[in-house]
């Protein structure tokens, strides 16, 4: 295995797209230790974009729930990660 | 409440609001001027929303359900978050989700204001569409 391709597996680069803006910014990624668990990637989104209670949304990637307390590397999640962040949805049956 | 005020909320609230941020989400964007923000929600059975958000954000936005060409929604919809009606007072099929007029405005609902919702994280335009896609892939898938 050569040193580029362990870097590749021991980082991912990661936008986190609220429904405040994406972070860390449109057209750029941030980078995180595959050992990181997601949670500490949305804590820094939240404190960048200004959001205080998230304490009930849910991360997606695609239209699959993750759990964010588990790491990157635990989500088999590699090289470039969007995830989707917010408020589930609620409601339905009137 | 006055339209200065309610435009300048919608504002901030869509100033993000890039054709880069939609792609991200899945979403075709139509229309986003005050007081309309109009998309298409990309899926295997694709559907348009068409916000009205002409006292934003005393009120919630009132969500149209139409095709992707901008027609009325003519087909069944599946429950849940989307529901055939009629609506009590509109008498058309509605959207069936809180941070939505039709919804806060239902005789089902009536004890549900949006007072409860207002200002919340997550409970901005954006964030009352991006509910509003996930439930629709839930039901029609991606």
């Amino acid at each position: 295995m050569t040193k580029d391709s362990d870097t590749e597996n021991k980082e991912v680069a990661v936008a986190i797209i609220t429904p405040s803006g994406i972070y860390p910014g449109e057209d750029t990624l941030h980078r995180a230790e595959a050992e990181t668990p997601v949670a500490k990637v949305l804590t820094l989104a939240a404190e960048a974009l200004g959001l205080t209670n998230t304490t009930d949304w849910v991360a997606r990637i695609g239209e699959r729930e993750i759990n964010a307390e588990e790491s990157f590397k635990k989500l088999h999640l590699r090289c470039i990660v969007d995830i989707e962040w917010h408020k589930p949805e609620g409601g339905g049956g009137a | 409440m006055h339209e200065a005020l309610a435009r300048k909320n919608f504002e901030r609230d869509t100033a993000f609001l890039t054709e880069a941020y939609c792609n991200r989400l899945g979403w075709e964007l139509h229309q986003c001027a005050f007081p309309v923000l109009d998309i298409t929600v990309k899926a295997a059975t694709p559907i348009r929303f068409r916000c009205s958000c002409l006292n934003w954000d005393e009120e919630p936005p009132s969500i149209a359900i139409l095709k992707p060409d901008g027609q009325p929604w003519a087909e069944n919809l599946p429950g849940g978050q989307f529901h055939n009606g009629p609506h009590d007072a509109t008498g058309r099929p509605f959207i069936c989700m809180r941070g939505v007029q039709e919804y806060h405005t239902h005789s089902s609902h009536l004890q549900e204001h949006w007072a409860t919702y207002r200002g919340q994280d997550g409970m901005t335009l954006t964030g009352i569409l991006t509910q509003l896609s996930h439930a629709w892939r839930r039901f029609k898938g991606a």
